[in-house]
């Protein structure tokens, strides 16, 4: 890993069972994930997928890329723009910086259409190595 | 959960004192699995204990953002209890997640019980909405650091 690397883009569409299940998983059942009419009641068009769904696909990509999601320190990120059922999430990287021992990665995922739905997104990554482990 | 709107508006003062119940969580291998599988990480690490063993982990690793199912605990629990709610001056139909931080000290393995204290960090109004920044520090049963987060939310006007 280097400064300039790019790391291989993650893309994954959101349908209902996607947000459902993600919501059993996580134990968030804001009914703005999948009841439209709260929803709307809300200020939205259609339900909105979890924000916290993203943020993992985005951890993921960077995982599936070094290989080993202990390598990850530090994850932050903003989210952006709401994302809706049928969206194609696609999630890019790029190393932009190196501190400490370990790599800055630049982080972006966005819909079909370009809309930003997390931005201003870095994670720290140490070097490929056994991690200690408790 | 509410769905009227709230008569009572947002309270910056009330909010930078509101208080959230102490949690503790135990990590099971079938909820890691399960969060693995809802965000379609196949990686063998979080659902297979001979491969996360054969890479130096005494169980299976749950995923870093994993985190965000017992980070949020102390807050979702609140929101459950009326008298909260109505004492916070927050309309639950109207929060957003705005940003995250995770400081990532150790991995989170099945077993682990841990310790979820969250406060709020800071309140920033803005023109259409509340900043609240509750900081959230998360300790295993010895004490130790596991991760330290900053969870913002957008409470709308």
């Amino acid at each position: 890993m280097k400064v300039g690397d790019r790391m291989p883009e993650l893309r994954r569409v959101i349908e209902l069972p996607t947000l459902v299940r993600y919501a059993g998983a996580s134990g968030d059942f804001n009914p703005l994930h999948y009841d439209p009419e709260f929803a709307r009641k809300a200020g939205f068009d259609s339900v909105i997928g979890h924000g916290a769904l993203a943020m993992g696909l985005v951890s993921e990509a960077v995982s599936d890329w070094v290989g080993d999601s202990r390598q990850m320190r530090s994850l932050e990120l903003r989210f952006k723009n709401p994302y809706r059922l049928g969206d194609e999430l696609t999630v890019s990287g790029e190393v932009v910086g190196e501190a400490d021992g370990c790599f800055e990665v630049s982080l972006s995922c966005v819909n079909q259409e370009n809309v930003e739905i997390i931005g201003g997104a870095t994670a720290t990554v140490a070097p490929s190595e056994r991690s200690e482990d408790g | 959960m509410a769905t009227e709107t709230q008569t009572r508006p947002l309270d910056l003062e009330t909010l930078a004192k509101l208080d959230f119940p102490i949690v503790t969580y135990e990590v099971s291998r079938e909820k890691i699995r399960e969060y693995a599988e809802a965000i379609g990480d196949r990686n063998p690490l979080h659902n297979d204990p001979v491969a996360a063993r054969a890479a130096g982990a005494r169980d299976v690793i749950a995923p870093p953002t994993f985190a965000a199912v017992f980070t949020t605990r102390p807050f979702r629990i609140a929101l459950l209890d009326r008298e909260w709610v109505a004492r916070s001056t927050i309309d639950p139909a109207r929060i957003l997640h705005a940003e995250q931080r995770f400081e990532f000290r150790r991995p989170v393995h099945p077993g682990d019980r841990l310790l979820i204290q969250a406060i709020v960090d800071e309140v920033l109004p803005k023109e259409r909405m509340v900043l609240l920044k509750i900081a959230t520090r998360v300790d295993d049963e010895e004490g130790e650091r596991v991760l330290d987060a900053i969870t913002t939310l957008a409470l709308r006007k």
